[in-house]
């Protein structure tokens, strides 16, 4: 009976053909038989597998309903009747193919988050990678000494840059992108990266149209409520960079000419 | 969902559309935030494709008739059929090597799926794709043409010489 109840949903056959009433006829016969724990056990298995197979034939019956009861056999006779092109011409009116493969849902992202953060860190010595452990003090200082590291520079670049937004703010929005572009690659980086601390500092704020794909530089009181924080990821553009530098000296020509 | 609406309407007049497959059957008023959490978003076709149109990106008409088939007779057993069924059923067409590339090919391409025990079932790109209740009543519709039978024979020739 578990096999007969097993089968017919598995293969998905017209659970209606099985009996289910004699079944439990003969399950209760059975069950005022039984002597031992493991009949019993059997059983109640047994009846179990009988109202999987009820529970199947409520969803048969829906999904019968939505094929509009039509029979799987009239469907087999249906289509060796017919012949290729109708149907191809069939299958056209129902079909929407999609335009691109490619998919990810916000819960698939956030399992690959989990599972890149559950990684194991990096072997540093077996992969022979230097250890941020290993730079010393003197070294820092050689490094001050020839001018790849200076500890007023960050400080003054934070000031500037926060005066220069403030400056821009008194005439309107500020544009993310138009305001780091610098003369080159490094003095945007340079300027993003003054912008990141203003930004976790409080005294500016980065607010994002994911519909417009625009982002504004904001400056804020200091006793403004910033609301709901949370962590962007900006990726430095360059094709951006450049357009935004094209505008800004294109914008200052015009006011010259 | 509102922005699955505002993309919509920019898609919409170049012919497309965002079609939103979730995992369990919904009725459009029952759904929850964790039914669109875990749905699929495909942008597909907002129109039919013509038959010109489908050879001419690569498909042979009988290849679609033989997916036709298939989402037709497994979507009539309630999506899911055993495979020997759905072969059987298909050589009533095809020859036998056709019908098995045929089940192959759509199950790589992701219209079926076969489980362990051999049972076909109606794959996420059909869910996505195909409006199987549409399908299912166009191909009631069809008036059944004399000559199918002497192709199928021909056809079974061919393909038992191969």
């Amino acid at each position: 009976m578990i096999e007969l109840c097993r089968t017919v949903e598995r293969k998905g056959l017209n659970p209606f053909d099985v009996d289910v009433k004699s079944l439990l006829t003969r399950l209760r016969r059975m069950l005022e038989e039984a002597r031992y724990v493991e009949d019993i056990v059997m059983d109640a298995e047994t009846l179990y597998r009988i109202a999987l197979l009820i529970a199947f034939q409520g969803r048969w019956l829906r999904d019968k309903a939505s094929a509009l009861f039509i029979d799987h056999q009239l469907v087999a006779v249906k289509l060796a009747m017919a012949d290729n092109e109708s149907l191809a011409q069939a299958f056209l009116r129902s079909w929407r193919p999609i335009v691109r493969l490619e998919q990810l849902t916000a819960y698939k992202a956030r399992l690959g988050m989990e599972h890149f953060l559950n990684l194991p860190s990096i072997n540093r010595e077996k992969s022979k990678l230097p250890s941020p452990r290993e730079i010393s003090v003197s070294e820092i200082e050689e490094m001050m000494r020839a001018g790849l590291l200076e500890k007023a520079w960050f400080e003054e670049k934070l000031k500037e840059v926060h005066a220069e937004l403030l400056d821009q703010a008194r005439r309107g929005q500020v544009d993310y992108w138009q305001f780091i572009a610098g003369e080159d690659l490094e003095e945007s980086v340079a300027r993003a990266y003054a912008v990141s601390f203003l930004v976790t500092n409080g005294k500016v704020d980065l607010r994002v149209d994911p519909l417009a794909d625009k982002k504004t530089l904001v400056v804020l009181d200091e006793t403004e409520d910033r609301g709901e924080t949370r962590s962007l990821a900006v990726a430095i553009d360059e094709e951006i960079l450049r357009e935004k530098k094209r505008e800004r000296q294109s914008g200052e020509n015009s006011r010259e000419g | 969902m509102k922005i699955v609406e505002m993309l919509n309407s920019r898609l919409q007049p170049i012919g497309m559309q965002v079609k939103v497959v979730f995992e369990q059957p919904q009725r459009d008023d029952k759904i929850g935030e964790e039914d669109l959490e875990r749905a699929r978003f495909y942008i597909t076709l907002a129109h039919p494709l013509s038959l010109s149109d489908v050879v001419g990106s690569g498909w042979r008409i009988d290849e679609v008739a033989a997916l036709a088939a298939v989402i037709s007779y497994v979507s009539s057993r309630g999506g899911k059929a055993p495979v020997n069924d759905v072969r059987e059923m298909l050589q009533t067409k095809f020859p036998r090597w056709k019908a098995e590339a045929a089940i192959e090919r759509f199950t790589r391409r992701g219209y079926l799926h076969i489980s362990e025990d051999d049972v076909i079932y109606v794959g996420w790109r059909t869910r996505a794709e195909v409006d199987q209740r549409e399908l299912l009543k166009a191909l009631m519709e069809i008036v059944p043409t004399e000559s199918e039978e002497s192709t199928a024979a021909s056809e079974d020739v061919s393909g038992g010489e191969r």
